[in-house]
């Protein structure tokens, strides 16, 4: 679950920068449940490190603002590994659930 | 708890304001509180002031948009700053600025009792009592900077300040009823003088050197380190930083001059 949390925190920010409480505000809706803090930063933090995301603080009134993540060039690439192979993945276990374990 | 009337709709409705302005404030509190001690596992943790100026922000930032209590939101303020895994700058296993500062504690103990008998020309004279008193405030000196993250996260309680006041006073009626008084070692005034000044001295440089050149502020996003501290944090540091000096004085003010106001 972590790991699919991770990738589709990934591609939550494929559309252009956002910040954290609309991540989890879009993951809630795609059905995820409720994302809290403790559970999006760390991987967020993560993913800076990895340098799969840059981080910019946008002012706010009276305030440091808020603080927007966007995708680099290699968070893109890091999306793209990861969805194919989640791909391959969901569709081996799919087709093993719906077909079954091969006779030998 | 409300104490209106439910038949007044306004009253009712002052009652719900009331309640809960009251809930906010608890909850205000306890994020004042969660703040306080995530700021300090992070600083526990070694995680630079301008890293940790950013996740305060961060949290602030997300809590002001979900409406709910730090707590409910990221957990544990420990658990939090570990599971964030900023970058950290290698902590000493023994605080050295704790260390400095006991043993400027150590030093203020020294002209507490050589002081009187070096006006005096006389030996200081250990007793029993005083012998047990110094050893503890070694002990303590070395203990407090290697606990230094046990002590940053204890909580105090009622009963903790109890025990210690119950101990200190079993310890006190227990040398009292076995020391006698008499004295069972002899020393010069003039080494222990001189020691306990480097004692008091030598941490309160290092402290406002240190101060000066290496202090690591915690930074909002964006902002920038203040140039010169406001004055009552100035203040504050000075204190810290002269507090044993400025004793000291004290104590030798009442040695040199103590006995004639007397009188």
């Amino acid at each position: 679950m972590r790991a699919a949390l991770s990738l589709c925190v990934l591609r939550a920010l494929a559309p252009g920068p956002t910040y954290g409480y609309a991540i989890a505000t879009a993951l809630e809706a795609a059905g995820f449940g409720a994302i809290k803090g403790g559970t999006l930063y760390p991987l967020l933090t993560r993913f800076e490190a990895a340098g799969w995301i840059a981080a910019e603080w946008r002012p706010g009134a009276g305030g440091p603002g808020r603080k927007y993540f966007s995708l680099t060039d290699d968070g893109q690439r890091e999306l793209a590994e990861q969805s194919a192979h989640w791909q391959l993945f969901s569709t081996t276990v799919h087709d093993h659930l719906q077909k079954g374990p091969a006779e030998s | 708890m409300t104490t209106s009337n439910p038949r007044d709709p306004d009253s009712g409705r002052a009652g719900i304001r009331s309640e809960e302005a009251a809930l906010s404030t608890a909850i205000e509190t306890d994020d004042a509180t969660w703040f306080d001690e995530f700021t300090i596992e992070l600083r526990l943790l070694g995680v630079p002031g301008s890293d940790i100026g950013d996740a305060l922000a961060s949290a602030r930032e997300f809590l002001a948009d979900a409406g709910t209590s730090a707590e409910a939101c990221f957990g544990s303020p420990r658990r939090y700053a570990a599971e964030l895994g900023l970058e950290t700058i290698p902590l000493r296993r023994v605080n050295r600025g704790g260390l400095l500062s006991g043993l400027g504690v150590l030093g203020l103990f020294g002209f507490l009792l050589s002081a009187l008998p070096l006006v005096h020309g006389e030996a200081v004279e250990l007793d029993l009592v005083t012998l047990v008193v110094v050893v503890a405030v070694v002990i303590v000196v070395v203990i407090v900077p290697t606990l230094l993250k046990v002590l940053a996260r204890l909580r105090l309680r009622p009963w903790m300040v109890v025990v210690a006041a119950l101990l200190g006073l079993a310890t006190s009626l227990t040398l009292g009823r076995w020391g006698n008084g008499a004295a069972l070692l002899t020393v010069p005034a003039l080494p222990i003088v001189i020691v306990s000044a480097l004692l008091v001295l030598v941490p309160a440089i290092w402290s406002q050197a240190r101060h000066s050149l290496h202090d690591d502020a915690i930074v909002d996003p964006g902002g920038s380190p203040e140039v010169r501290p406001s004055i009552s944090t100035r203040l504050f540091l000075g204190a810290i930083t002269w507090g044993m000096v400025i004793l000291s004085i004290v104590v030798w003010l009442f040695a040199l001059f103590g006995e004639p106001l007397e009188r």
